[in-house]
């Protein structure tokens, strides 16, 4: 009897294997590329440190004095810099920059919002509020990259800043630091000023400064993590910019602007394909892999829209992705029963086509190649793999209606503006895009497979 | 009677003539010819389109052939042979029916005669159409645009002629208004 029991046993498990062999030799032979993560430090926040850099340029005095009738966001916001500074990291360290880099003690970080800090009462050349060299403060933080960078400044900087030497040395260090998966985040806000703002280029070719304004943005760079990033916005929100007045901008640039891959996560389901479970055989499963496999018959008809949310795979506050590139393949067997497949490859390279909308990106597939070019009576199994190519460029568009270019920074002073605007900001934003999309690698963000009978 | 007897066997020689050619499609398609064949061949070259098979990645037809003879084309060919033979004994034997002795008699004859064989041309045409045009035989999608002219032409040739062929000779010998118009159609029997 024991004997009798044991046989069928042994009999139901080879059965039972086979099947499973059987299953899993229906689909062809293929290979998903794998997601690579960002290389960006998994270090802990305790062991951090922080390096905080007051721009200390004249022009910069102007945010210490209230003026009548305008919120000082930038005293608030410094004031509290120091606290938000012991939530990114363990240590913080102070600095001043103008001509060079010049350390705080943090018994005198206090006078940073008072207009003292930014004079000089000795000789113009022996002074540090003539001119800010940023560039030197990107260096610091490229011989140190483990560190967290908070910079204050007005990012007031002349076209002959951003040509040639000069902006070489401001992108090499910063190329290296996004090399490293490091980010940079910018917050733009809108705080009352009342000084004088220096350097405004004429038509002629030299300056002019401008006493006129009741506001204008100053900038917070932060050089780190994409998650102590967000994290001091995030405190600088919930701190500061409650009120629906308060004007801020964030932009975060990154080279690696993609959140995560849905396949990791499980997070395509059969939903994510418009009306598919209505399909004849529906079925959905995760593959071994992880790979989402849609089973289904259909006719010619069907439409197969493929569709992710933007905030499931874009950094939000990055610059996004402008292009995408579908790598896809598609095998074609005669006989569609699993016990005579005969998987043929196609020689189809683009199927699908995509767009992206302001909340989603849609994958239609079977576009370029309709599905009114297959023949019925067919079984089709088909893999794509959706990569984001290149960066796209929403900050710059954020910051664009604080930006004023050179040539026109003139005529708009002379226009006596109340807010007045950065120069060459957009300009400088799409400089650390341009740095940012040269370290960026194409990211898979999803695959996906469709095993389908191609019916009447 | 007897004369409709002779009609028949008349009209069936008449349909032998070319209908030996549907007979033998018939034979070769329902046996699948096999990739080696030269109607596979020659279908290959004239009436499938290539490139939807090569882009699929299969190397020939001759690959994905069976079922496009053994189902569609077998189908089509066995009801396009019957429905022929069908209608040509039918004419054969209403004709003798159609003994028109009054004035114009020729004229009403053909009369009687264009509008069945216009009824017989257009239901060829339908019958081709639903094999090789509705999703109906998935396999028609393998026909190029060419291949449809191929085929029409092709059954208009193999079913039309024969079925020409077997009303002229197995008309009504005897009515004279039959024999008026046979007289003046081509052929002249």
């Amino acid at each position: 009897m024991k004997r009798i029991f044991v046989r069928i046993l042994v009999a139901f498990l080879l059965v039972f294997s086979t099947s499973v062999n059987a299953k899993d030799t229906c689909y062809p032979e293929f290979e998903i590329s794998k997601f690579t993560t960002s290389s960006q430090s998994s270090e802990e926040s305790e062991d951090k440190s922080v390096f905080i850099y007051f721009d200390q340029s004249l022009s910069m005095q102007g945010y210490t004095k209230d003026q009548p009738g305008q919120n000082n966001l930038y005293v608030n916001v410094i004031d509290d810099l120091q606290q938000i500074a012991e939530n990114v990291g363990s240590k913080t360290y102070y600095h001043r920059f103008g001509k060079e880099i010049r350390s705080i003690k943090e018994n005198l970080i206090s006078k940073v919002i008072k207009p003292g800090f930014y004079e000089c009462t000795g000789a113009a050349s022996e002074c540090n509020n003539q001119e800010s060299r940023i560039h030197n403060v990107f260096k610091a933080a490229k011989a140190r990259p483990d560190g967290t960078y908070i910079i204050v400044t007005d990012l007031f900087l002349a076209s002959k800043q951003l040509v040639g030497g000069t902006l070489s040395q401001l992108t090499k260090p910063l190329k290296s630091l996004l090399k490293k998966g490091k980010s940079i985040g910018i917050i733009g806000v809108m705080s009352s000023f009342n000084g004088t703002i220096y350097d405004i280029p004429t038509r002629e070719g030299g300056t002019v400064s401008y006493t006129e304004a009741q506001k204008r943005p100053f900038y917070i760079i932060i050089i780190g993590d994409q998650k102590e990033i967000n994290q001091v916005k995030k405190n600088l929100e919930e701190q500061h910019f409650t009120d629906p007045e308060d004007k801020y901008k964030f932009s975060l640039i990154t080279s690696t602007p993609i959140l995560q891959n849905l396949n990791d996560k499980k997070l395509i389901s059969e939903k994510s394909i418009k009306n598919i479970s209505n399909a004849e055989k529906f079925k959905f499963d995760y593959s071994s892999d992880n790979l989402p496999i849609f089973t289904f018959n259909t006719n010619k008809k069907r439409k197969l829209n493929f569709l992710i949310k933007n905030s499931e795979i874009i950094v939000p506050g990055s610059t996004g992705v402008s292009n995408f590139k579908v790598k896809e393949s598609l095998w074609v067997s005669q006989e569609p029963k699993c016990k005579d497949i005969n998987w043929r490859k196609s020689k189809f390279e683009q199927i699908s086509k995509w767009e992206q909308n302001e909340n989603t990106l849609r994958l239609q597939m079977f576009k370029e190649v309709s599905l009114k070019k297959l023949f019925r009576g067919m079984r089709y199994f088909y893999v794509g793999e959706i990569y984001a190519e290149k960066p796209g460029t929403i900050s710059e568009e954020t910051f664009k209606e604080w930006s004023i270019r050179d040539s026109d920074a003139e005529e708009f002073k002379d226009g006596n503006p109340v807010e007045f605007k950065t120069l060459n900001l957009t300009k400088i934003i799409k400089i650390l895009n341009s740095v940012a999309n040269d370290e960026f690698e194409p990211t898979l963000i999803a695959s996906i497979a469709l095993d389908f009978n191609l019916t009447k | 009677m007897k004369n409709i007897i002779q009609s028949i066997i008349y009209t069936l020689a008449g349909l032998a003539s070319l209908g030996w050619i549907s007979v033998y499609l018939i034979i070769r398609s329902v046996s699948d010819p096999g990739p080696d064949s030269n109607i596979v061949a020659f279908f290959d070259d004239k009436i499938i389109a290539a490139e939807n098979y090569e882009n699929l990645g299969f190397e020939s037809f001759a690959e994905i052939s069976t079922n496009f003879f053994t189902e569609l084309f077998f189908h089509m060919n066995l009801t396009l042979i019957i429905f022929t033979t069908s209608m040509t004994i039918a004419w054969s034997v209403v004709s003798h029916y159609l003994n028109i002795d009054a004035p114009g008699k020729a004229k009403i004859y053909a009369l009687h005669w264009l509008v069945f064989s216009g009824i017989y041309v257009g239901s060829v045409f339908g019958i081709v159409w639903y094999f090789t045009g509705t999703t109906m035989y998935s396999t028609a999608d393998l026909i190029g645009t060419g291949g449809h002219v191929w085929i029409y032409s092709m059954s208009l040739i193999i079913y039309v002629l024969p079925y020409y062929l077997g009303v002229l000779l197995g008309t009504a010998r005897f009515a004279r208004s039959s024999v008026l118009f046979a007289n003046k159609l081509p052929g002249g029997f």
